[in-house]
């Protein structure tokens, strides 16, 4: 029996002549917090986005929640990862021009949630994750702790069952980085959010259940459960 | 360093090959506009000035006919010095094209002669200017070989024609026959060269208008195109600075860049102006002496095109700070500040006062020199005022939108024009004052010519349109033409269906007055005399006194109570003015049954027109008729005659030629901009798309981010330009129906083909957009 929330089966991804998956299978159980780990170029990126849906893998499948990603048409799985997904990318990367809070309350908006209620719950979400004082700031007066506590609000803010991390503390300094990290698997764990964290630093991978090791577009070992 | 800086432009990837590109072929088509609307304004004026020289000297024809007619010897009213006596008169040719046909008599060989004619023809010869040797010796001419009064024995030059392709002859005559031929024919003793156009009140304004209109879009297009891929070009500069490179050094390799841009484009533009000249040379549209290729203005082009490109690239990187640790844009943050209107209102107060100084045109002196260039130092203040207004306005517009927008796609448009309006406006600069221009020229055209007070102000600006259902013509010019149209006259007043007839005594008059000044050039032409009633009837648009002993109405430069002679004991007053001034010039409607004989007999009848009930059944009743009276004739069927100012129509015709011009390079310059601007942002969308933004709500953000504005410069441009065209013609006193169909047509128009223009640019959005450039950092 599988019990997982996401199961890819046999991914290959190739970008012209080279080769960032190769057959990889995985399973990622619901409320699991796991860390893809590898050198530079082993493919965790890769993986990570055919995961989410972000990237169409050439050959395999992804079975999201039971459903099929490659079956879905952009529209779908724009939705799908609109709705049941949320991510944090290695610069925050915020749209620059709106305030911080704007940032946090955008998928909500784009979801047709009222401008209104949709910032009403961004100002919440920024105030849990400590960062209401910097609500009415744009992303270049913010710090880089500053701007992933703002991605991490705005991968919350619509209640996802899936947050996918790329190289979350990439760009900071390890406090920031411990901070960024304790403040995402503390609301991951208090929401019961499956947790997805693509990183190369042993230290953030400690945060997680489980540590799966990709290099050369294979996985190359999983360790147990903690 | 150069040598580098040469190769890195050369080998600067596709990306720097596409920017070098753009660059080069906006200057390619600036320069060869510049060169051809040169070109062409130099020769206006000199075609200008040509027409005038050969209407001759300031010898009044008016006294001599006085002297002839009361039997005073020819010499006594000459100077003794050498003369010829000259006239001007018209013949048909096919094709409803018109022979210009000039009579020579020279007093002595050693008579002035015209410019263009090498030798006086002898009586009895005839010259003849390229044009209509041609058509004589063609299939369709052949006939008209007979028609001419002398067999051509040489060739007129370009220095007497208007353009190539005017049909002129020249005939030779002993001075009685040409004075018992043509008595309308005057005496010169010299074709002096005459300077008919103010440079300072025409030429200067022209050019500079013309220049502001044309480079602005060029600017903007080469500013647009250096922008692109400027991020790694400005990666590549850091890296240099990185090594060692002096700022100074980074720059000289942008400027070494945009200058072979420069060069290519130079050559390029040159190469386009020439092959143009070659197509209107070829095509007989000028002459190649009207178009000089002379060297000092190509040389000019040669050395500024590419230097003003090579420095334009140093100050483009003033907002790029580079230091070896990387490039840093200077975004504008700050606040939009509402002193960008303070141009805007200086370019209003100039305008106002010049156009206030032209109320008093009469004044002369200084307010006839001033006028002029204050109004058009308004109109180039508030087109740019217009340009540093708008980030303003744009700003204002997308805080308030900011605030309240309840749709992701207006929030993320909004924030974007917030953030940066100076970068959200300059795609749509060329639009702003190209709207501004073309509104206040639409507001003034038609406005004027549907006024029927403006023509008292502008009368070379007034359109008339006859539209009989038939015409007569008789062609060519039979010797018992006056018997032939009185007997057609009352055959075709019996014709059921025929409603009234108009016999037009059309030919050539060369009105003198004394006192009065003949402001423009051209104003020899027809004289049409016809029955009033009638002609009120088939000439749209006029209602002039018709009374005994008055001239319905001359062209412009008279004032109503006028004494104009036309001739021998033929003297009448100006009832009102017609201006008309198509290459007929002078166009006096004279009401036939109050014409006195004198002037009816000047000119034979040459057409008939026809108001009839319009059926089939009558046109082939006055067939009939016609050829049972007046078998040479020939009848068409509801030709419309329309006398066309050449001011509007020409303007008309520049209008929308340098709009059409103007708006593809602003076209073009919005398109590689949006692109640009896409692939600049490509990451902060891929992200958007990453949490599953719809590629659809994007499309919906960035076109309104173009679309916002844009709107308000249509708006801005729309508004300004219509109210200078009002003030303008209401301080001239107008009152002016006003042309709404127009005014809004055109920014509507604009704004629709911009859209597009965006549209396609948005094309870029799809391969920009997805997930991939997730992955770079």
């Amino acid at each position: 029996m599988n019990d997982g929330i996401i199961d890819a089966k046999g991914l290959v991804k190739d970008f012209g002549t080279t080769k960032a998956l190769r057959g990889v299978t995985l399973t990622i159980r619901g409320g699991e917090m796991v860390a893809i780990a590898g050198p530079s170029g082993a493919g965790k990126s890769t993986l990570l986005y055919c995961l989410s849906g972000i990237l169409q893998p050439d050959w395999g499948t992804v079975t999201f929640a039971g459903r099929r990603l490659e079956t879905l048409g952009e529209a779908d799985r724009a939705a799908l990862r609109r709705r049941e997904f949320g991510f944090v990318f290695q610069f925050g990367q915020l749209v620059s021009e709106l305030r911080a809070v704007d940032n946090v309350a955008l998928p909500l908006v784009i979801d047709g949630v009222r401008r209104v209620e949709a910032t009403h719950r961004a100002l919440d979400w920024l105030e849990r994750l400590g960062a209401a004082d910097v609500a009415r700031e744009t992303p270049d007066e913010l710090s880089g702790g500053e701007v992933q506590r703002v991605a991490i609000a705005r991968a919350l803010v619509t209640g996802p069952r899936v947050v996918f991390a790329d190289e979350p503390t990439g760009a900071l300094d390890s406090i920031a980085g411990d901070e960024v990290m304790t403040v995402l698997t503390e609301h991951a764990r208090a929401q019961g959010i499956t947790l997805v964290v693509v990183t190369h630093e042993p230290r953030v991978a400690a945060y997680m259940h489980r540590e799966i090791v990709v290099r050369d577009g294979t996985v190359a070992s999983r360790e147990a459960v903690r | 360093m150069t040598r580098l800086a040469v190769r890195l432009a050369l080998r600067g990837g596709r990306s720097g090959l596409v920017r070098v590109g753009l660059i080069a072929i906006a200057l390619a088509a600036g320069s060869a506009m510049l060169i051809v609307g040169s070109w062409v304004l130099t020769a206006g004026v000199a075609r200008t000035d040509r027409v005038e020289t050969r209407r001759g000297g300031p010898l009044a024809s008016v006294d001599m006919l006085l002297h002839r007619a009361q039997g005073v010897p020819l010499n006594s009213v000459t100077s003794g010095r050498p003369f010829v006596i000259w006239s001007k008169t018209s013949l048909s040719a096919p094709r409803a094209r018109t022979i210009t046909a000039f009579g020579i008599a020279p007093s002595g060989t050693d008579a002035p002669r015209p410019p263009g004619v090498r030798a006086i023809p002898k009586p009895g010869t005839a010259l003849a200017s390229p044009a209509l040797r041609a058509l004589v010796d063609s299939r369709e001419g052949a006939s008209l070989r007979a028609a001419l009064p002398a067999p051509i024995v040489g060739t007129v030059g370009n220095e007497l024609l208007r353009d190539p392709r005017e049909l002129v002859v020249v005939t030779g005559y002993d001075i009685d026959t040409l004075q018992r031929i043509d008595p309308g024919a005057y005496l010169l003793e010299s074709f002096h060269p005459r300077h008919t156009i103010n440079s300072l009140l025409f030429v200067v304004p022209i050019t500079v208008l013309a220049t502001l209109v044309l480079l602005l879009p060029l600017l903007v297009f080469v500013g647009s195109a250096a922008r692109v891929g400027a991020r790694r070009r400005e990666e590549r500069l850091a890296t240099m600075r990185l090594i060692g490179a002096t700022p100074g050094q980074a720059r000289l390799v942008a400027a070494v860049e945009t200058g072979i841009a420069g060069i290519i484009g130079m050559a390029a533009g040159i190469a386009l102006a020439l092959a143009t000249r070659a197509w209107l040379v070829a095509h007989r549209t000028y002459a190649p002496g009207e178009l000089p290729t002379s060297g000092t203005r190509l040389l000019a082009l040669a050395l500024v095109v590419p230097l003003l490109s090579a420095i334009s690239a140093p100050l483009a990187l003033r907002r790029i700070g580079m230091s070896p640790l990387g490039v840093d844009t200077r975004r504008h943050r700050r606040s939009v500040s509402p002193w960008r209107w303070w141009l805007l209102a200086l370019g209003w107060t100039l305008f106002v006062a010049g156009a206030l100084l032209a109320t008093r045109g009469d004044t002369g002196g200084w307010r006839t020199s001033a006028s002029p260039l204050l109004l058009t130092g308004g109109v180039v203040g508030v087109a740019l005022g217009l340009i540093g207004a708008g980030p303003w306005l744009v700003q204002q517009g997308a805080q308030l939108v900011e605030r309240r927008a309840a749709r992701p796609s207006s929030l993320l448009a909004a924030a974007r024009l917030s953030e940066d309006p100076r970068a959200g406006f300059r795609p749509v600069t060329v639009l702003v004052v190209t709207v501004f221009v073309a509104t206040m020229l639409l507001v003034l055209i038609p406005a004027a010519r549907r006024s029927p007070t403006a023509s008292q102000a502008w009368p070379w600006t007034q359109d008339v349109t006859a539209r009989p259902d038939l015409q007569v013509t008789w062609n060519p010019i039979r010797a018992d033409a006056a018997l032939a149209v009185a007997a057609a006259r009352d055959r075709l007043a019996r014709v059921q269906g025929v409603e009234a007839i108009a016999p037009l005594h059309a030919g050539t008059l060369s009105p003198r007055t004394g006192d009065v000044p003949i402001p423009w050039p051209g104003t020899d032409g027809h004289v049409v005399v016809a029955d009033c009633t009638t002609f009120a009837a088939l000439v749209h648009g006029s209602s002039r006194d018709c009374r005994p002993g008055v001239l319905t109405a001359v062209a412009s430069g008279y004032r109503a109570g006028d004494s104009l002679t036309l001739g021998p004991s033929l003297s009448l007053t100006v009832a009102g003015q017609l201006p008309l001034l198509d290459r007929a010039g002078v166009l006096a409607l004279v009401p036939g049954s109050f014409a006195p004989p004198q002037l009816r007999d000047l000119h034979d009848v040459s057409t008939l027109w026809l108001r009839t009930d319009g059926s089939r059944a009558t046109a082939l009743r006055v067939q009939a008729a016609i050829l049972a009276v007046a078998p040479g004739s020939t009848l068409e069927p509801g030709r419309t005659l329309q006398y066309r100012s050449i001011w509007i129509t020409t303007t008309r015709w520049l209008l929308y030629t340098v709009l059409l011009v103007v708006l593809s390079l602003a076209a073009c310059s919005l398109a590689v901009t949006v692109v640009d601007q896409i692939f600049d942002r490509r990451r902060s969308l891929a992200t958007l798309r990453a949490v599953g933004t719809p590629l659809s709500l994007l499309r919906r953000a960035t076109m309104l981010e173009v679309g916002a504005p844009l709107v308000a410069a249509t708006v801005l441009g729309a508004v300004n330009g219509s109210v200078m065209g009002f003030v303008f013609t209401r301080l001239n006193g107008n009152s002016l129906a006003v042309p709404w169909l127009d005014v809004l047509a055109l920014p509507v128009f604009i704004a629709a083909a911009w859209l597009a223009v965006s549209a396609i640019g948005l094309a870029a959005l799809g391969r920009a957009a997805p997930p991939v450039p997730l992955r770079a950092t």
